[in-house]
């Protein structure tokens, strides 16, 4: 009996668990304001956000570099950080503004340790961060590991991402993803503090050994 | 509760010892058994003899549509089949080629004749969407072999709704799995990616069962 009390409560309150869930994965600052952005994922709003950003002060739009991939290095795609300038440049920022971290990130934690770089050089400044609703808490999580107190409070969290938010996100199928994906990403940088290891590519004879019976 | 109240104090200390056993043994096999949570996403088996098309399901472009190409390369393949991907914004304004563009590109730079290429009418946006494109080509070309290229933990999930959608001709399909690039079943959970793809194909794959 005392059992199907919960479960009532699930039935019953499920709106405002599921908005509690989502609440928990979100983290942000109300009113930025900072002398540079960072991109730090790819979708529409991120760069509609960065140029308002732009407008209402931000002088510096950084962008980060991946090792190309592929299909990048085969010329059929543009690599990201051309990808992020291009959307940039189409909502009228300067291209003088618009500047990139020195060196390659292979990661989430290696984007902190170059945007630590990044504050250490640049002492009076601070960071506005663009990021996903439900990876807002993750980059939180990163950011208190990596810097230290005076640092920390350089750097601002701002979400830019339409379409859903913590209140109906399980309404929409974006929604959900983007909620299930938030939470597998954080689990995973609470259990692996020190990352993934490097990547290795697949290369041709892994793609034929896979795709035809070797005799 | 009312059960457990009853259980006599020893019982209840072996269920109390047999259960940290299990969550010991766990812990300590637990690469074997997260090995093994992956390899149960994986049916794919390289092609033995030639089909007569090969279709290649959207996203990780960079390793499916690469494996679809050694297909094609060894000659067990006569055409692609290539669905009409849903366009995202940057799509729209022509900053990123569309999915199925980005397939095309790769066959085509990988030595794969244009002519090759079969164009399936229905926009697509999902696996389910895939599944319902492919059966109606087979509809209304019955007998068709072909070989289903997608990444090898998404396979199962494959599997489960081509042979749903297909049937009765799902004898004619065949499943192939691209490897993707840093993980694997053996290593999935050190990688961020590799968790989120895997652990959410089991949530689609617990969905797709129940409904």
């Amino acid at each position: 009996m005392y059992a199907l009390i919960p479960l009532l409560g699930m039935i019953f309150c499920h709106r405002y668990v599921l908005m509690g869930a989502g609440a928990f994965l979100v983290v942000e600052t109300p009113t930025p304001r900072a002398h540079a952005v960072v991109v730090l994922e790819e979708g529409d709003g991120q760069f509609d956000v960065a140029a308002r950003l732009h407008r209402e002060g931000a002088r510096t739009l950084l962008l980060y570099r991946r090792r190309p991939n592929r299909l990048e290095r085969m010329g059929i795609v543009r690599t990201t950080d051309e990808l992020a300038r291009l959307e940039l440049l189409r909502r009228d920022i300067p291209a003088d503004d618009v500047a990139h971290l020195p060196e390659v990130a292979a990661g989430r934690l290696q984007i902190v340790a170059l945007l630590g770089e990044w504050l250490r050089r640049n002492r009076d400044q601070s960071l506005c961060l663009l990021c996903d609703r439900f990876t807002s808490r993750t980059w939180k999580l990163l950011l208190d590991r990596a810097f230290e107190a005076g640092t920390r409070e350089r750097v601002l969290l701002v979400i830019a991402q339409d379409g859903f938010d913590e209140t109906n996100w399980w309404k929409s199928r974006d929604g959900i993803l983007a909620f299930t994906e938030g939470c597998f990403v954080l689990g995973f940088h609470v259990v692996n503090p020190n990352g993934e290891p490097a990547r290795t590519e697949r290369t041709e004879d892994a793609f034929r050994a896979a795709a035809v019976a070797q005799n | 509760m009312k059960f457990w109240t009853c259980v006599p104090r020893h019982a209840k200390r072996i269920v109390l010892v047999l259960f940290l056993i299990g969550v010991l043994s766990a812990c300590s096999q637990r690469h074997a058994l997260l090995s093994a949570a992956g390899r149960i996403l994986n049916v794919s088996t390289p092609l033995k003899e030639p089909v007569d098309c090969v279709m290649v399901l959207g996203g990780w472009a960079n390793t499916r549509a690469f494996t679809a190409a050694e297909i094609m390369k060894a000659g067990l393949a006569r055409n692609v089949l290539l669905a009409r991907f849903h366009e995202i914004g940057a799509t729209r304004d022509d900053i990123y080629p569309s999915e199925d563009d980005l397939i095309r590109q790769v066959l085509i730079q990988s030595g794969v004749s244009p002519d090759a290429f079969i164009s399936l009418d229905r926009v697509v946006n999902s696996t389910q969407d895939e599944a319902r494109c492919l059966a109606d080509f087979l509809t209304l070309h019955p007998g068709v072999r072909v070989a289903v290229v997608t990444s090898d933990y998404h396979t199962r999930r494959a599997r489960l709704l081509f042979s749903r959608a297909c049937s009765p001709g799902t004898a004619n399909l065949q499943y192939i799995g691209a490897p993707t690039d840093g993980f694997d079943a053996s290593n999935w959970w050190q990688y961020e990616t590799g968790v989120v793809n895997y652990l959410t194909e089991y949530l689609k794959l617990a969905r797709d069962y129940v409904l």
